[in-house]
């Protein structure tokens, strides 16, 4: 019960690192939505070779990312960055590795999306005269993010599970500022059962949040 | 590409073995998983409303903390129940508990799948609750679920590598070593990640086969 005082001592330490948690996933995840957009928008063009070509570079992305771990995943950017010349800090390179993984998937939850917005909706648009950008910005997109509301909150729920991994790259999130406290005051278990109830916490509210968003989009 | 080819010959040999630990610990966690994964879910379907709860907090508690925390919690937990257990063990126990949540919930939902007339005619027949589970219900229910369980078993090989952390000398902890002897640790872990990349392809495949061959018996 001593320990749990320490660690209770240590509490604004501790929401700190929540807040470059909760920092770092949201950053994430509103990258990882314009990398989801982009990819969805250069696997949309017809049969002709180059949109072929777009397609096949898209679907190898996102395998991929899908079939790597984001622990490595990390590893590559971060190194590639480096290698690249763009002298960026370590959250700016684990940003990037999480939206660039997170945008992966999200492309995959849009493709789902897509099939719930009928076809004439897009021949309307068009025979109204809007432009294709147009079209899917104010009629396709618009009409996929409501349907594919609750698995973009679970995608940004896997974004915030994935962060601890950032703490590889000396990134004092939540996990790392415990890693840090352990090795300051020698007492390891009492500071890992805090954070994970922390993340806890979070994860089970937004979880919550996405049964809630369900329930709405059946009663529709 | 000099330079790449001398840094993957010296790399592969120590990443190759790595594979062999991340698939040796990969294959026991998921058989650990599909044990304790049935059992949950057999929990969660259960009439006694206490056996839910435990099942479903089970079930929450695993799902909803970062796997990451989850192994350190084990890797200072176990020895603190007085368990002196390998970092391999370790890895083994917490990756599979983390997988055995994940099918419990697969399992259910291939559950819920299944027309309520085969409970019924099971329970006709004179089955008893938990024979009708294992010889009528659940190989249906595996059948259906072929696709979301292999999807799982690619996550547990990528979550392995999180196993890295507390010393397990799996593929992405064997990188670091490679990197000690070459000096080029983009090249390394490319290496690494075409590997990962290819052992996740080769499960997607035979998943497919899988797939195929139970609609042919279908049909």
């Amino acid at each position: 019960m001593e320990n749990f005082n320490i660690v209770w001592h240590y509490k604004d330490l501790l929401l700190k690192g929540l807040g470059y948690t909760v920092f770092v996933s949201v950053a994430a995840i509103l990258i990882a939505l314009c990398v989801g957009i982009l990819l969805s928008v250069m696997r949309m063009g017809g049969d002709s070779l180059p949109s072929r070509i777009l397609k096949k570079i898209v679907a190898v992305y996102i395998s991929f990312v899908r079939g790597t771990p984001v622990l490595v995943q990390i590893y590559i950017i971060y190194q590639a960055l480096a290698v690249m010349g763009l002298n960026l800090s370590n959250l700016a390179s684990g940003i990037i590795a999480l939206s660039l993984n997170s945008g992966g998937f999200i492309a995959e939850i849009i493709r789902g999306g897509l099939t719930a917005v009928p076809k004439g909706q897009t021949e309307a648009a068009r025979a109204l005269g809007m432009s294709e950008p147009k079209i899917l910005m104010r009629i396709v997109f618009p009409q996929v993010f409501k349907v594919a509301l609750p698995q973009l909150t679970s995608e940004f729920i896997n974004v915030i599970k994935v962060s601890p991994m950032l703490s590889v790259l000396a990134i004092v999130e939540l996990t790392r500022t415990a890693q840090r406290l352990v090795t300051q005051t020698y007492i390891n278990l009492p500071f890992y059962i805090a954070i994970a109830v922390m993340y806890f916490v979070i994860c089970a509210g937004l979880e919550e949040l996405v049964k809630l968003q369900k329930k709405r989009l059946e009663r529709r | 590409m000099d330079e790449f080819m001398h840094v993957a010959e010296i790399a592969l040999p120590l990443l190759l073995q790595g594979l062999g630990t991340t698939a040796a610990i990969s294959v026991l966690s998921i058989l650990i998983a599909m044990v304790l994964g049935s059992a949950v879910g057999y929990m969660c379907l259960s009439k006694n409303k206490a056996v839910e709860l435990i099942a479903r907090a089970f079930i929450k508690i695993f799902r909803c903390t970062p796997f990451m925390v989850q192994v350190y919690l084990a890797y200072y937990g176990l020895p603190a129940l007085g368990l002196n257990v390998s970092a391999f063990s370790t890895g083994v126990i917490i990756l599979g508990m983390y997988t055995a949540a994940y099918t419990a919930v697969i399992l259910e939902s291939g559950v819920s799948a299944i027309p309520k007339g085969q409970f019924e005619a099971s329970y006709a027949m004179g089955m008893s609750r938990f024979k009708t589970m294992v010889r009528i219900i659940f190989p249906q229910t595996l059948k259906i679920i072929v696709p979301s369980l292999t999807g799982q078993f690619v996550q547990t090989v990528k979550d392995s590598s999180i196993l890295s952390i507390i010393t397990v000398a799996e593929m992405t902890m064997m990188t670091k070593e490679a990197i000690g002897i070459t000096f080029s640790p983009l090249i390394v872990y490319i290496c690494a990640g075409v590997l990962y990349w290819a052992l996740n392809l080769v499960i997607e495949f035979a998943s497919r086969c899988i797939e195929k061959h139970n609609n042919r018996v279908a049909i």
